[in-house]
C-alpha cells in the first residue's frame, strides 16, 4: 500500500519537474496541475477499487488523519522515515543549501541539481506518506511549512533554523496530541497544527532575528540616530548664539515633542537654555556628522549607479560601510573641495 | 457501448461542464498572476468557512454557506497577505501556513459540533456528480437540477466579469504597476478574483469537490497557455477545453473501466485526468510551445548552423 503510494508520489513530482523544465509553464502552475491531475486518477482508480467490494481506504481519516488509531507498527514506520530522512538532511546538507540559494553555482561546481531535487523530492514524499495517517492529507502541508517558517524568524543561519525548526515541531506534535488526549471533541491531527501555528505566531512576534517587535525596534533605533545627526547639524548651522527651541523645530519641520526627545537624547552635545547651542564636544560631534554626510554625497556624486546600494544610513562612519580605498579617494575630493572655495554646510 | 440516458448523463456533462467552464474562466488569471497556489489554498480553506456557516445558520438553503466561503475566502487571502508583508515570509510559506491553520481551525470547529454539521467525506474528495441530476428545483415547468442552477449562475457571473472588466484584469496580471498609475485599482481586481475563486469553489462543491476543483481551475487554462499567446484566444480556448475535459470525462468514466472488468468510476476524477492529458498534448504538440514543435526546431537549428 505504502509502496503504491511512494510510487504514485514519486512519478507526480518527475512529471511537475519535467512541466516546470520543458513547458513554459512556471512553478505554481506546474505544482497545482500535477496535484489536481494525481488525485483525480487516484480518486477515479478508488472508485473502482471500492467497486470490487476493497476496503474503502478510510476516506475521513485520509483527511483528519487518525493519530489516535495508529498501532505500534504505524509508529515504528514513522520513525523509520524520519530518520531516514534526517540523516539524508544531515548528508547532503551541504548540497541542499547550495541547491537553495544558488543552484546555478551547484551546477558549475559539478554537483547535479536534477539529482538532487529528485532526492529533496523522494525525502518529502516519503515523510508525506507516513505523515498523512497521522495528520491527513492537507494538514501535513502545514508541518511541512509551519515549523520552519516559525523557526526562520529565530536566526539567519541555515544550520540552526533546521535544527530549531525539528524543535518546534517535535513540541507541537506533543503539545497538539497531548491536548487533543486530554480534552474530547478534539482530533489531534489539526491541534497538533494549531499548536505549531500558535508557535508561528509567537515567532513572528517574537522572534529574535526577524520578528516584529525586533524590526520594530531596529527600526526606531534608526529613526533616532537619523533625528540625532539632524539635530546636530541644524545647531551647526545656526549662529553662535544659538537658535530657539521654535526655530530648530520649525527648520527641521518636527513637533516640539520630537524636537524635545531628540535634546534629551543628545544631552551631552547641547546646552538648553533659553536658546540651543552646541556644546564643544557637540561641535566636534557636528562636525564628524557633516563631514560623513558630505563624503556620502560625493560618493553618490561619483558613482550615481552604484552608489545608491553601498548608503548605509546606519553605519556610525562611512569607514564601517565602505572599503579604505573608495574612502581615501572621496577624503582626497573633500580635502580638495575644501581648500578651493569656502562652501556652505550641506542641505538639513 | 453503456446505455446513454439524456437525462441522467446529459445533466452530468452539463453540470461537469458548467464547472469547469466556471473555473477555467477565472483561472486564466491565476495561471498568469502565479496565483495558482492561492487558488487551491482558497479552495481547501472555505471548507471550514462553509461548515461555520452551516453550524450558525443551521439550514441547507445555498446563502448562508456561500456568504461563510466568501468570507473564509477572503481571510484567507487578506491574512495570508498580512503575514506576508510583516513577517517578510515568503509568499508560498505565508499562503501555506494560512490556509493550513484555518482549516485545521475549521475541522476542530467541525468536530465540535458533529452533532448538527456532518461532514460527508465524499463531498469533500470528489463531490457526487452522479447524484447530482436527481435533486431538481422547477425551473419555468422544466424539473432541473439544483447544482446545475447554482453553477449556471456561478457560470454567468464569472463570465460577466471576465468580460467587464477583461482590460483591467489584463494589465493587472501583466503590469500590476502600470494598472494602478492608469486608475484601475488592481488590488480590486485582485479581491474580486479572490471572491469569485471561493464562490465557484463553493458551487462545484457538491459536483466536484473542493479538492478536485482545483484541476479545473487550472487544468485547462494551462493547456490554453501552451496553445497561444493571445488573452482572448487563450480564455476561449480554456472554456472549449474544459468542455472537452467534461465530456471526455463523462465518457470516460463509463467507457474506460469496462474492459477492465469494472462498472464505471467516478466522473469528477475522470474529468480530472481528462483535462490532464488534454494538456498533456498541448504540452507535446502545442504549434508554438509544444515539447515536439521546440525539438524540430531545434533539430533545424542546428542543420542550418552547420552549413
Amino acid at each position: 500500500l505504502l509502496a503504491g503510494a511512494a510510487l504514485s508520489g514519486l512519478i507526480g513530482v518527475a512529471a511537475m519537474l519535467a512541466l516546470i523544465r520543458h513547458t513554459r509553464l512556471k512553478d505554481d502552475a506546474a505544482l497545482c496541475l500535477t496535484l489536481s491531475v494525481f488525485y483525480g486518477a487516484g480518486v477515479a482508480l478508488l472508485g473502482l477499487v471500492q467497486q470490487q467490494g476493497g476496503a474503502a481506504a478510510g476516506l475521513e481519516g485520509y483527511i483528519v488523519g487518525k493519530t489516535a488509531s495508529m498501532g505500534r507498527k504505524d509508529v515504528q514506520a514513522i520513525a523509520v522515515v524520519a530518520a531516514l530522512s534526517g540523516l539524508v538532511c544531515l548528508a547532503l546538507f551541504k548540497e541542499f543549501k547550495l541547491l537553495c540559494f544558488d543552484a546555478g553555482f551547484a551546477q558549475a561546481r559539478g554537483m547535479s541539481v536534477l539529482a538532487l531535487d529528485a532526492a529533496l523530492m523522494a525525502t518529502v514524499v516519503a515523510v508525506t506518506i507516513v505523515g498523512e495517517q497521522a495528520v491527513g492529507l492537507i494538514l501535513i502541508v502545514a508541518l511541512l511549512i509551519t515549523p520552519a517558517a516559525a523557526a526562520r524568524f529565530w536566526t539567519d543561519r541555515l544550520g540552526r533554523m533546521a535544527a530549531l525548526s525539528a524543535a518546534i515541531g517535535a513540541l507541537g506534535g506533543y503539545l497538539g496530541a497531548s491536548a487533543s488526549a486530554l480534552f474530547s471533541k478534539l482530533p489531534s491531527g489539526p491541534m497538533i497544527v494549531l499548536a505549531c501555528a500558535a508557535m508561528f505566531g509567537l515567532s513572528f512576534l517574537f522572534g529574535s532575528a526577524r520578528g516584529v517587535l525586533v524590526r520594530l525596534k531596529r527600526r526606531a533605533a534608526l529613526d533616532r540616530s537619523v533625528d540625532r545627526q539632524r539635530l546636530l547639524i541644524a545647531l551647526a548651522e545656526a549662529t553662535e548664539a544659538g537658535a530657539s527651541r521654535t526655530e530648530i523645530a520649525d527648520r527641521l519641520g518636527w513637533s516640539h515633542g520630537r524636537l524635545n526627545r531628540a535634546l534629551r537624547r543628545s544631552a551631552d552635545c547641547v546646552d538648553v537654555g533659553s536658546n540651543v547651542r552646541l556644546t564643544a564636544a557637540g561641535q566636534r560631534q557636528a562636525a564628524h556628522t557633516l563631514r560623513q554626510r558630505r563624503l556620502w554625497e560625493l560618493l553618490l556624486e561619483m558613482d550615481p549607479e552604484a552608489g545608491p546600494g553601498l548608503v548605509d544610513r546606519g553605519a556610525e562612519s562611512i569607514e564601517e560601510a565602505l572599503d579604505p580605498e573608495t574612502v581615501a579617494a572621496l577624503s582626497e575630493r573633500l580635502n580638495a573641495e575644501e581648500n578651493s572655495v569656502p562652501q556652505p554646510g550641506g542641505a538639513v | 457501448m453503456a446505455t446513454w440516458d439524456w437525462q441522467i448523463d446529459g445533466w452530468t456533462v452539463l453540470i461537469g461542464a458548467l464547472c469547469a467552464v466556471a473555473a477555467s474562466l477565472l483561472g486564466n488569471f491565476l495561471v498568469l498572476r502565479r496565483m495558482t497556489f492561492l487558488g487551491d489554498a482558497i479552495s481547501h480553506a472555505v471548507l471550514p468557512g462553509i461548515a461555520v456557516a452551516f453550524f450558525l445558520s443551521a439550514s441547507r438553503t445555498s446563502l448562508p454557506i456561500f456568504v461563510g466561503a466568501v468570507i473564509a475566502g477572503a481571510l484567507t487571502s487578506a491574512l495570508s497577505e498580512a503575514v506576508r508583508r510583516f513577517g517578510r515570509v515568503d509568499e508560498g510559506a505565508a499562503i501555506g501556513v494560512t490556509f493550513t491553520s484555518l482549516f485545521a481551525l475549521g475541522l476542530i470547529l467541525i468536530v465540535q459540533a458533529a452533532d448538527k454539521v456532518h461532514l460527508d467525506p465524499d463531498c469533500v474528495l470528489h463531490g457526487t456528480l452522479e447524484m447530482a441530476w436527481l435533486d431538481t428545483v422547477p425551473v419555468l415547468g422544466a424539473e432541473v437540477p439544483r447544482t446545475a442552477l447554482t453553477l449556471g449562475v456561478v457560470t454567468l457571473l464569472n463570465a460577466l466579469f471576465v468580460t467587464l472588466f477583461f482590460k483591467e484584469l489584463k494589465i493587472s496580471s501583466f503590469d500590476p504597476a502600470l494598472a494602478t498609475t492608469s486608475g484601475y485599482s488592481a488590488a480590486l481586481m485582485h479581491y474580486g478574483l479572490m471572491i469569485l475563486v471561493a464562490v465557484t469553489t463553493v458551487a462545484s462543491f457538491e459536483a466536484v469537490g473542493s479538492v478536485l476543483v482545483v484541476a479545473m481551475f487550472v487544468a485547462p487554462p494551462a493547456a490554453a497557455y501552451l496553445l497561444t499567446d493571445r488573452l482572448g484566444v487563450m480564455i476561449g480556448l480554456s472554456v472549449l477545453l474544459a468542455v472537452a475535459s467534461a465530456v471526455l470525462g463523462h465518457i470516460g468514466a463509463l467507457e474506460v473501466p469496462r474492459p477492465f472488468g469494472f462498472k464505471s468510476t467516478t466522473t469528477a476524477g475522470m474529468i480530472a485526468v481528462a483535462a490532464g492529458g488534454l494538456l498533456l498534448l498541448a504540452a507535446l504538440f502545442g504549434p508554438n510551445h509544444g515539447v515536439l514543435i521546440k525539438a524540430l526546431r531545434r533539430k533545424a537549428n542546428r542543420r542550418s548552423t552547420a552549413e
